[in-house]
């Protein structure tokens, strides 16, 4: 287990990350890679859509560029890291929680979006299983998960901070928690680190 | 917290469904507990924002 890989020191790093967390995220995470994740998620302009793990909300501005602001439901574990967001959108509605155990009814959403989220989350198929039930029947499941660096050092160093998936097991995870037409993109912010991140989506059957 | 979003919140333990205890409302609830009608668990609302954690995992 890497050691951001709790949720207890996740919450703890952040509360302290939330300060430069802004500076420092476009390295990884770019304008094109957020339009690709909401792109997946096959969204029309009424559509209620959960974003789970929103952060300071650097996702959140493409889905509400897609959908009425009021409809869109934003959750993190950390309260540092959400005040940014409450301040950029006053309309999308904010709930404290965990991925792992969502507080919300099942069959709700018309999608579910987790942008960055997942490396942090001790029981990842439990997270999707959580995602799967809050959708409706044909909606869609996406996520952007860091990859498994290819390198052996690169790997061993990442493997020490926290989980990072291969596209493989990520596929594997959507399978299991009963999605269909699963799909992928694994893609980057720059042409040199182009397999940065997957990003995969699935349809609830 | 909007009022409407009480047509979606679950309990994150059983999913069962919660009563509202509103404390201070204007045109969103700014301070209450969502209480869970099986497990009886207490979510707290404060600044406006449910706090939805269970209750094992609040740090």
């Amino acid at each position: 287990m890497g050691i951001l890989e709790n949720k207890k020191r996740a919450r703890i790093f952040y509360r302290y990350f939330s300060k430069i967390y802004d500076r420092v995220n476009p390295i990884f995470y770019s304008n094109e890679m957020r339009k690709i994740v909401v792109d997946m998620a096959d969204l029309e302009h009424e559509d209620l859509v959960l974003e789970v793990g929103c952060g300071t909300g650097f996702t959140t501005e493409e889905i509400v560029n897609r959908v009425d602001e009021k409809n869109v439901v934003a959750l993190d574990l950390t309260p540092e890291q959400m005040a940014k967001a409450i301040n950029r959108f006053s309309k999308v509605k904010f709930v404290r929680g965990d991925a792992e155990n969502l507080p919300f009814k099942d069959n709700c959403f018309d999608a579910a979006i987790s942008a960055g989220s997942i490396e942090y989350w001790p029981n990842p198929l439990k997270g999707i299983e959580e995602m799967v039930r809050v959708v409706k029947s044909g909606g869609k499941v996406v996520i952007l998960a860091p990859r498994r660096p290819e390198n052996f050092l690169v790997r061993k160093f990442a493997e020490s901070i926290m989980l990072f998936p291969s596209t493989q097991q990520c596929v594997s995870w959507f399978l299991k928690a009963g999605l269909k037409n699963v799909e992928y993109v694994e893609t980057g912010p720059y042409f040199f680190w182009s397999k940065l991140v997957v990003i995969i989506s699935g349809t609830k059957p | 917290m909007k009022r409407e979003l009480l047509d979606i919140l679950a309990c994150p333990v059983c999913k069962a469904d919660l009563d509202l205890i509103v404390e201070e409302e204007n045109d969103e609830i700014i301070s209450g507990k969502l209480i869970c009608k099986k497990c009886r668990a207490e979510y707290p609302i404060e600044d406006g924002i449910p706090n939805m954690l269970p209750p094992g995992e609040r740090v």
